[in-house]
């Protein structure tokens, strides 16, 4: 809890100084950040080229509103990720298509990472069950299920991304969990197979 | 879901989120773990699936060098100061606004209104303006000389009227307006102590008592001088008028007339011995009935 308060104000600090013009901010904030929004944006819209246009969009909106944003208990990764969100909708809707994964381009995008071919089609394999199971849940369930284990936020800052109450972030979280489990176990060659605990 | 067992799963998840090891996770929650572990599975099969996902370095520095251009134009324009207009502000000063113009346009607008229907007459679009003005302003607290006075300046208003109407060959508006007058003038007559009455064996009227003698002096000059100017208009449209409107016209006349003479010599006695009852043959009979 410190740690996560103390990594708070360390980020705020950024931003205070981005807000004032200092290049540098705005530099720690691309590094900080831009591997978590391309992560949320990849398992939002499910093409690589598309998520690093919209990462990059992501940022530049970031450097257009900043002097919005305002102290005042919204915490800045919050923010950050509602601008993430806006953009890939409205992405979406210019597009006029749903925010929904096709498999196979998960699997395309993850193939290119590198090449290790064997630990690729099991990343990509496992990551496609993943994504393709989201895509039953419902827009709220997935995107805090995406928040909360794609992007790393906490219970807070997804309440805040998604403008609802932490208990309420809490039962879409479990509700979520609950239903991709079901969805991974029972329908046969996506089952999670899982090591016997040290207990 | 127990409230127990919601706990232990969402502080599970943050030691997930956080890098803790599942079993490390399902060591602090034996009595649950049976139930928890399927679900942390689950969690941890999306995470590290995630995780996997790694942006394309070449991408990745192209957008940094988007980023960058664009954060040096910015620092390269000149910076907008706040001011009151900023968008800081919009939130609360553009309701403020909106507010503060809406009341500007309805107090701009009820103010011409008011200076255009100051010379009204009844049966124009604006009369109701004038008396709805007059009706707020006799609201207003005063003195009873204050309200003498205003009334007084009322009946003055009504006779401008009249002479309007009259010169518009609308009598019987006038008349109406006739009646209005008297009773500014007898509220006028109240107020300054003095009752008026068409009957003197009812009513007699008395002499000034509320008011102070200098202040009453100061009335009866207003009046007399109100019945001049008035007299001298209605005897100048009259003079204009067709024999049949001229007779209707000093039926209206006499009836004020009558009023004002009655309160100013009311006014003016000086002992219930001097008082004027010397009113009815001269107001309820005009020339040619």
């Amino acid at each position: 809890m410190e740690a996560k308060q103390a990594n708070r104000e360390i980020v705020d600090e950024i931003v205070r100084r981005a807000q004032a013009g200092d290049q540098s901010a705005f530099a720690e904030l691309y590094e900080r950040y831009y591997d978590q929004i391309f992560r949320y944006v990849s398992y939002k819209c499910g093409s690589r080229l598309e998520a690093e246009d919209l990462t990059g969009e992501v940022f530049l909106r970031m450097l257009e509103s900043i002097d919005k944003f305002r102290f005042q208990g919204f915490p800045f990764t919050s923010w950050l990720y509602r601008i993430a969100h806006n953009i890939v909708v409205d992405n979406f809707r210019r597009k006029g298509r749903k925010p929904t994964v096709p498999l196979d381009k998960v699997l395309h995008f993850s193939s290119e990472k590198d090449g290790e071919m064997e630990n690729q089609a099991q990343i990509s394999w496992s990551m496609g069950e993943v994504v393709e199971a989201m895509s039953s849940l419902t827009d709220l369930q997935r995107e805090v299920i995406t928040l909360r284990f794609v992007a790393g936020l906490s219970i807070a800052e997804t309440a805040d991304a998604v403008g609802r109450k932490e208990n309420a972030v809490k039962a879409l979280q479990h509700a979520g969990i609950r239903k991709l489990r079901n969805l991974m176990t029972h329908p046969g060659p996506f089952a999670v197979v899982t090591p016997e605990p040290e207990l | 879901m127990s409230q127990e067992f919601s706990e232990a799963l969402n502080d599970c998840l943050d030691r997930l989120v956080r890098g803790e090891d599942i079993h490390e996770c399902l060591r602090r929650y034996p009595q649950q773990a049976g139930d928890l572990e399927p679900l942390l599975h689950v969690a941890l099969a999306t995470i590290n699936a995630a995780e996997e996902v790694r942006p394309d370095p070449q991408a990745r520095a192209r957008n940094f060098a988007r980023f960058s251009e664009a954060v040096q134009q910015r620092s390269a324009a000149p910076r907008r100061r706040m001011s009151w207009f900023s968008f800081r502000w919009l939130p609360v000063a553009r309701p403020i606004a909106v507010g503060l113009a809406s009341i500007l346009v309805f107090v701009m607008g009820a103010g011409v209104a008011t200076a255009a229907s100051s010379e009204s007459v009844p049966g124009e679009p604006l009369y109701w303006v004038k008396t709805t003005k007059e009706s707020v302003e006799g609201r207003l607290p005063r003195s009873d000389d204050g309200r003498a006075t205003y009334e007084a300046n009322l009946a003055e208003v009504r006779g401008r009227e009249i002479s309007k109407l009259m010169e518009r060959g609308q009598f019987t508006r006038a008349d109406v307006t006739m009646r209005r007058m008297n009773d500014h003038l007898v509220r006028c007559a109240r107020y300054a102590g003095v009752t008026v009455a068409a009957n003197p064996v009812e009513m007699p009227a008395r002499p000034p008592a509320m008011i102070g003698q200098t202040r009453a002096k100061h009335l009866v000059q207003g009046l007399e001088q109100d019945r001049e100017v008035f007299r001298s208009k209605v005897r100048h449209i009259l003079s204009r008028l067709s024999p049949q409107d001229r007779r209707r016209a000093e039926q209206v006349f006499r009836k004020t007339e009558l009023r004002y003479w009655m309160l100013i010599h009311a006014m003016k006695a000086e002992s219930p011995d001097s008082r004027p009852y010397l009113v009815f043959p001269v107001v309820h009979r005009g020339p040619g009935r």
